[in-house]
């Protein structure tokens, strides 16, 4: 996983390979940390190559988690997998500007 | 670190443990639905699991299995002995497989050809059923829930399933998307709401939870069947509700009450989703309202009413929600709920009830799982640690006694009494009831008597007897060897039991009980007993004895322990190889335990293995021989006497002691272990009893009691007869640990001055 400081309170994260289970903590943490740190969270998914409803919900969790602080947690590209599943769940309007 | 597999394997072996002593309960009790559902569900486990570890051969075997017990719980398929041997069996091969999944290694052509057969004979309990079509779908399906539709219905163009996943479903390994993509496969999903509003914004979130649910329009030319059968494998990890499209609007509002979310939102999502119209929402509101009064006659009426008569207040501000929800608009804040709701008498009600719904909900996953599981070998460090502990604490108080100050012994007393208490809960961490192991026997009790024609009723007494865990896994096959032993040479065959005025049905008996610092587990069976002279004849003909030899009985039966005895004039499968007792002797004092054997002739038999009931450490009494110190088990000192200078010098001669009227042979510490250094003129005798002998031990001085950690002897020494360990002095000084049971017998059976020609005889007329 990637991390490039943009600009001041903005940061820019990249993550790849299979976003699943296993590793639903260390993305949870991750974000968690980038959350508390930055008012601006740019997240590109473009090389996730596999997601699942465990990291779907820790995605869904910093999603809600940037509302309510007044936060902004966007999605930048999104691999195929990853719109796979937003459209399986119904929640693209959450994610994606249309 | 224990991986994913072994951690199946553990609880693949819990599962098939369960499942066959509810088996073998189900003999007694075959139409006890309890027992189905509990088979049922230790066979949808294993097969749900190892589907996700790709175990296929596991998988498509138990899906016959479970096919089968699905129509046992139906009330389709009714349960015999002959069936339920059938699932024994099943059972034990589902061992197999797995541990040659686990292993990676091929199925042996044995197992292989047991598989088929097993199949064939469980085919023939499902084809009959398979073979009935399934003619009207809708009809079957209602009638399924053993309701028709009743009342108005509820016309739309979808089925509609609510699902609500537990917890703990992604660290079963299941995936819901997974699921979701597979209803996608078979039809096709028009509109799906993902209700998220279990899912905590704040720290307690676990990312390893899962918090979702979903509400699903679904179009599909499958019935209902089909569609459950798409969360076979979750059914037990998740809420589903079913809805035809032409489900009855009671049948909608019993959905609405049975989920966690607040009735309202769900209602409108409802409507949003195109579920229901508002009118119909209305109604089922109505209807919900109806079934609350009926269900409840609590408190909670008149909230819930309070709410369905707010009904039309808080409206406009729901659907906002729902609508929200739908669009992931998430801007709405309390200030903006409050701006809109400026028509709602209470504005905060819909809020509190949700609060409140997400409390009860919480409390009901939050419930604390009463059983941890932990690695055994952290526990071994604890244990460790806390022997360091009270090594440590020794220490301690032996430096407060020589300082000599009051406060400080008083402190160090208080530590040590907190030292004995967490050595104790600690050990007692590591204690686990008997009962596990025993009832591992009811299945071999009843596998074996049909092997050999025999009725046999098998008695299980202190189950809840507890013994440390590694002792319990190393007396199981011991044990093992002794129950078989007892059913195949001990107990006759029925007709002979009747000839010689007994019950048709043997009886076998497995007691466990305390007594005096050992566990005593007794295998007992009312069998014929031990046959003295073939046992003499035998131990003649394999030179154990010499011709001229008199034995006791109890040393006769003794005998068979030594290796290479059998009686047995037929050797079978199961016993009588003549390896086995020997083996058993060996093992158990390995544990440091004993064994005896007891017998009457024509009224059975009962073996008793004594085992300590720790293996880390126990309570000592310290004593002084010479420049040495030693170790008692405290448990096992039962009295200390002064040695009297006439006794003194009497036993010299004979070896005994006259202990109120009470022959009491015993040992001279001094010169068994060739202590040296100068000879006290006040000797104490320290009186030990293990079972039914009692022993003295000469000592020069009685210390005192002492925590003892037990810390074992090097490769050198363990083959030291008469020290079974020793242990670390607060002074740092080494003690050695006496093996009291090993001394008892070599005071009652060798005097000293006939050491070199063992003669039982003598010794044993000279006791009693």
């Amino acid at each position: 996983m990637n991390v490039v400081q943009k600009a001041e309170g903005s940061c820019e994260l990249s993550v790849e390979g299979e976003l699943t289970i296993y590793r639903a903590t260390e993305f949870h943490q991750l974000l968690e940390e980038k959350q508390n740190n930055y008012q601006e969270i740019y997240l590109d998914m473009e090389n996730v190559t596999e997601i699942d409803t465990a990291c779907f919900q820790v995605l869904l969790h910093h999603k809600l988690k940037s509302f309510e602080q007044n936060k902004m947690l966007n999605l930048k590209k999104c691999s195929e997998p990853v719109l796979d599943l937003f459209q399986l769940f119904g929640v693209s309007g959450i994610f994606i500007k249309q | 670190m224990s991986t994913p597999e072994e951690t199946f394997k553990q609880e693949c072996d819990d599962l098939l443990t369960t499942m066959e002593d509810v088996l073998l309960q189900m003999e007694k009790e075959p139409e006890n639905p309890d027992f189905i559902a509990s088979v049922f569900r230790s066979m949808h486990t294993i097969k749900g699991t190892s589907g996700v570890f790709g175990f296929d051969d596991v998988v498509s075997f138990t899906h016959i299995m479970e096919n089968l017990l699905d129509k046992m719980r139906d009330g389709e398929i009714s349960a015999n002995d002959e069936l339920i041997a059938l699932l024994l069996e099943c059972a034990d091969h589902t061992k197999i497989l797995v541990e040659h999944a686990i292993n990676n290694t091929p199925i042996s052509a044995e197992s292989k050809e047991k598989e088929l057969s097993l199949r064939g004979l469980l085919c023939k309990y499902i084809e009959v059923k398979e073979f009935v079509p399934e003619l009207d779908e809708h009809d079957g399906e209602d009638s399924e829930d053993g309701e028709q539709e009743v009342g108005p219905t509820v016309e739309t163009a979808w089925w509609h399933i609510s699902l609500r996943f537990d917890t703990d479903v992604l660290q079963n390994g299941m995936d819901p998307s997974s699921f979701l993509m597979y209803l996608n496969k078979i039809g096709s999903i028009d509109l799906i709401t993902t209700m998220f509003d279990r899912l905590p914004i704040d720290d307690s979130f676990n990312p390893e939870d899962c918090y979702l649910g979903f509400e699903i329009n679904y179009s599909c030319s499958q019935n209902k069947q089909k569609i459950e059968q798409v969360f076979e494998f979750v059914r037990d990890m998740c809420k589903i509700h079913i809805l035809s499209p032409k489900a009855s609007i009671n049948r909608y509002a019993r959905v609405i009450s049975d989920l966690p979310e607040s009735n309202m939102a769900l209602g409108e999502i409802l409507v949003a989703s195109g579920a229901l119209t508002l009118t119909e929402l209305d109604e089922v509101l109505e209807e919900q309202e109806r079934l609350v009064a009926d269900e409840s006659s609590g408190e909670d009426i008149p909230k819930l009413e309070e709410l369905l008569v707010e009904n039309n207040l808080i409206h406009k501000e729901l659907v906002d929600v729902a609508l929200k929800k739908q669009t992931g608009d998430f801007s709405l804040d309390e200030s903006d709920a409050t701006s809109e709701t400026e028509n709602n008498k209470e504005n905060n009600l819909p809020i509190e009830t949700k609060t409140q719904n997400v409390a009860v909900e919480k409390s009901k996953f939050v419930q604390p799982n009463r059983i941890l599981k932990v690695d055994a070998e952290k526990l071994d460090v604890l244990i460790n640690l806390v022997g360091e502990l009270v090594i440590a604490g020794a220490t301690t108080n032996m430096l407060a006694n020589r300082i000599n100050d009051e406060t400080l012994i008083e402190a160090v007393s208080s530590v040590s009494h907190l030292v004995e208490e967490i050595r104790d809960s600690a050990l007692n961490l590591r204690m686990v009831q008997i009962g596990e192991t025993f009832s591992r026997f009811k299945r071999v009790v009843r596998d074996v008597s049909k092997d050999l024609g025999k009725e046999i009723d098998l008695s299980i007494n202190g189950a809840e007897t507890e013994l440390d865990k590694t002792v319990v896994e190393r007396i199981s096959d011991p044990l093992m060897h002794l129950v078989r032993n007892a059913m195949d040479h001990g107990i006759e065959q029925g007709e002979d039991r009747l000839k010689s005025g007994k019950s048709e049905n043997g009886n076998l008996s497995l007691n466990a009980f305390h007594d005096s610092g050992f566990i005593v587990i007794e295998v007992k069976d009312d069998g014929r007993g031990l046959d003295k002279e073939k046992i003499l004849a035998k131990a003649l003909d394999r030179n154990l004895i010499s011709s001229g030899q008199v034995l006791s009985d109890h040393e006769i039966y003794k005998l068979i322990f030594e290796p290479g005895f059998s009686t047995a004039e037929t050797v079978t499968n199961l016993s009588g190889r003549g390896v086995g007792m020997d083996v058993v002797k060996q093992n158990i004092h390995a544990l440091r335990g004993t064994v005896d054997v007891d017998s009457e002739m024509g009224k059975g038999s009962t073996v008793s293995i004594r085992l300590p009931l720790t293996l880390a450490i126990i309570d000592g009494f310290l004593v002084k021989v010479g420049d040495s110190s030693y170790v008692i088990p405290l448990d096992m000192v039962h009295e200390c006497i002064d040695l009297s200078e006439e006794d003194d010098v009497h036993e010299q001669t004979q070896g005994y002691i006259n202990l109120r009227g009470e022959v009491l042979p015993f040992i001279r510490l001094r010169d068994y272990f060739k202590e040296e250094g100068k000879e006290p003129n006040h000797k104490s005798i320290v009186v030990v009893q293990c079972g039914d002998h009692k022993a003295g031990f000469v000592v020069d001085e009685l210390l005192g009691e002492l925590q003892t950690v037990i810390k074992p002897l090097g490769k050198i020494l363990q083959n030291l007869k008469g020290v079974s360990g020793a242990t670390i002095l607060g002074s740092g000084a080494v003690a050695v640990i006496i093996d009291v049971p090993n001394l008892i017998q070599r005071a009652t059976r060798v005097l000293p001055h006939v050491e070199s020609n063992i003669n039982p005889s003598q010794s044993s007329t000279s006791l009693h």
